[in-house]
């Protein structure tokens, strides 16, 4: 069975405008999209440029744009989509090559909510203990592979690349809930900043397309939740904390 | 990281979302006392003079016309004012938007507020 595919193209080294090229695909049954690139990749244009490591959507390297929907290329069944089927690279970030872009936005804003844990006090004499209650509140966080499908997705984003975006508010709010951080006020303020979870206008698009089926509208909303409590004690019954 | 939660996002957002719940209430009671209570066939036509006559000396419509205008008021100027923000004005663009937007809100609260008290006392002067 072949399958038609239009798949994103530029090149800058060409000069060409950026275009879209079809191929037709051998796809057996069970093949997933990241195949069928590999199939192209090996079969029709060694050009062809995109990113790929783990194969079973751990590493995040593949998101992109699949027939309407951002999702991982490797978690995406050819035989789940209509044909042809059009891919393109993740949104507002700048094209590299063909499906690769410039991650560079994403990190940086990243980088800005400090992922990373910031222990109050002295280090203790054994270990950061956290108790198996505490460490389930993280649960709904970890999990993140930071593909940046959420992020293509947000039209926040694509309006100000300055928003923190859903990725780093999501790992912000893991960080604000792990019992052994000491940085909570800081954080929320991180958050609660120009460009921070206020400009979230809960759209829900981050939280369709994430393929680890995680909810970072519910963690920005949390977040913005934990900012009123903490900020104005007075409307705390307001807001589920 | 030494940063303080700054109160001016975070109040705004709040304040949307109260302002956004007593707009539900308010127009309702509006719609209600103006559209659904008002019997056209034994009442006549809804005029001038029974909108004066509910106003005229009634503290408690007076409370709420007042506290409709400003929640109204701000609801709509700061979900504009967040449209704005979208569109990534420049600096100098968002200090005219914020001039436009204090302008109008303050001239509309004084015009609303000036015909509220004249209904209040007992008619346009």
């Amino acid at each position: 069975m072949t399958t038609a595919f239009k798949i994103f193209r530029y090149d800058p080294d060409t000069g060409r405008e950026p275009h879209f090229q079809a191929f037709d695909v051998e796809t057996p049954p069970g093949i997933t999209i990241l195949e069928a690139l590999i199939w192209i990749l090996e079969n029709k244009d060694s050009s062809l440029a995109f990113r790929f490591s783990c194969r079973e959507a751990n590493c995040g390297s593949c998101a992109m744009h699949i027939n309407g929907k951002y999702g991982l290329a490797c978690r995406t069944q050819v035989s789940s989509l209509k044909a042809p089927i059009t891919i393109r690279p993740l949104a507002h970030l700048p094209v590299q090559k063909d499906l690769v872009v410039d991650m560079k936005p994403f990190w940086d804003n990243y980088k800005q909510i400090k992922p990373y844990l910031i222990p109050a006090g002295d280090p203790p004499e054994k270990e950061y203990y956290q108790s198996v209650e505490d460490r389930k509140k993280l649960d709904h966080h970890v999990d993140c592979i930071l593909c940046g499908a959420c992020y293509g997705s947000c039209p926040v984003a694509y309006g100000d690349p300055k928003y923190l975006g859903p990725h780093a508010l999501l790992k912000s709010l893991r960080f604000v809930e792990d019992s052994r951080d000491g940085a909570i006020e800081e954080r929320l303020a991180m958050v609660a900043s120009e460009f921070g979870v206020f400009r979230c206008h809960t759209i829900f698009n981050c939280q369709m397309v994430c393929p680890k089926d995680l909810n970072p509208t519910g963690a920005i909303s949390k977040l913005k939740n934990k900012v009123i409590a903490r900020k104005f004690p007075f409307f705390k019954f307001l807001v589920k904390n | 990281m030494n940063q303080a939660i700054t109160a001016r996002s975070a109040l705004f957002w709040l304040f949307q979302r109260i302002s956004g719940a007593f707009l539900a209430v308010f127009l309702f009671t509006h719609v209600k006392v103006l559209h659904w209570d008002f019997d056209f066939t034994t009442q006549g036509l809804l005029d001038f003079s029974f909108v004066l006559s509910r106003l005229q000396g009634n503290i408690g419509w007076l409370i709420f016309y007042f506290l409709f205008i400003i929640s109204a008021l701000f609801h709509g100027l700061n979900g504009l004012w967040a449209v704005v923000l979208d569109f990534r004005p420049s600096k100098g663009a968002q200090f005219i938007w914020l001039a436009v937007l204090w302008a109008a809100g303050i001239l509309t609260a004084y015009y609303s507020f000036t015909t509220l008290g004249s209904f209040y006392r007992g008619g346009p002067a």
